[in-house]
């Protein structure tokens, strides 16, 4: 692949490779949480699970999650698809910090949606 | 289980949206030419020669195919009771997989060149395909 002709191919790959490497955490939870929601539910914040039914719940998130999945892959305004994921992310975090052990790689795709959205920002 | 279903149903998806990408940029008038990450000509493949195989053209099978593996991670879900499809998709993922290496084999051999969205294609059937031992 012409990867060393033009430096600038090294961060379309890096701009792939996050979206991509966001995409997927978002596709398979969609998945999982349709396929097995009683495992996912424990996810949602208690204040919503008093407001709405669970079923509505898992539905929007993974609604949100094939839908920011997408957009991600697509590489359409891909800085405005960052900044939703790196939204998502952080509400996730704040809202399961009691479950650190289980959500601490969230931080991590957090940072790597943060920095999706600075490589697109001026584009 | 569930877990293993949910990735096998997860890789399906970007295979589909993988293959569909290059089937709507092939099919569609619209449509922009084909767009590497790393400003490569994957033209120089999808449109060869070796493009067309089993008289459909490789990203339609490729699409077809996912589609399929969906439909059959979606099955085994809920119709857990027929194993039989497990042993199905295990051979069926494995046949994706040599044609896979097969159209690899291809790009480096005939055309001497690379399609970055068929390298992507094979590494989703490769990761099928570990997936299936798990299911």
């Amino acid at each position: 692949m012409k990867l060393k002709n033009n430096p600038e191919n090294y961060s379309k790959l890096a701009s792939f490779t996050l979206r991509v490497a966001l995409a997927i955490p978002f596709l398979y939870a969609a998945v999982a949480a349709t396929l097995q929601p009683e495992a996912w539910i424990g996810f949602m914040p208690q204040f919503l699970q008093n407001l709405f039914p669970s079923s509505l719940l898992l539905g929007a998130h993974s609604s949100l999650n094939v839908i920011l999945g997408l957009w991600l892959l697509s590489g359409w305004k891909t800085k405005y698809a960052a900044a939703l994921s790196a939204l998502t992310l952080l509400t996730i975090t704040l809202t399961n910090l009691g479950a650190l052990d289980i959500i601490f790689r969230d931080i991590g795709l957090l940072l790597a949606a943060v920095s999706l959205a600075l490589l697109h920002y001026k584009k | 289980m569930s877990a293993a279903i949910a990735s096998f149903i997860t890789l399906a998806l970007a295979g589909i949206v993988d293959a569909g990408y290059l089937v709507w940029k092939h099919y569609s008038h619209k449509a922009e030419p084909l767009v590497c990450p790393l400003d490569h000509d994957c033209s120089k493949v999808t449109e060869s020669k070796w493009s067309t195989i089993f008289l459909v053209r490789n990203e339609v099978l490729g699409l077809l195919f996912y589609v399929a593996m969906l439909v059959a991670g979606l099955a085994v879900f809920f119709m857990p009771e027929f194993s039989w499809l497990k042993l199905l998709i295990k051979f069926a993922v494995g046949g994706g997989l040599l044609f896979s290496l097969f159209l690899i084999w291809v790009q480096i051999y005939k055309i001497k060149d690379y399609c970055f969205y068929c390298m992507i294609s094979a590494l989703i059937t490769l990761l099928l395909f570990v997936n299936s031992l798990f299911i």
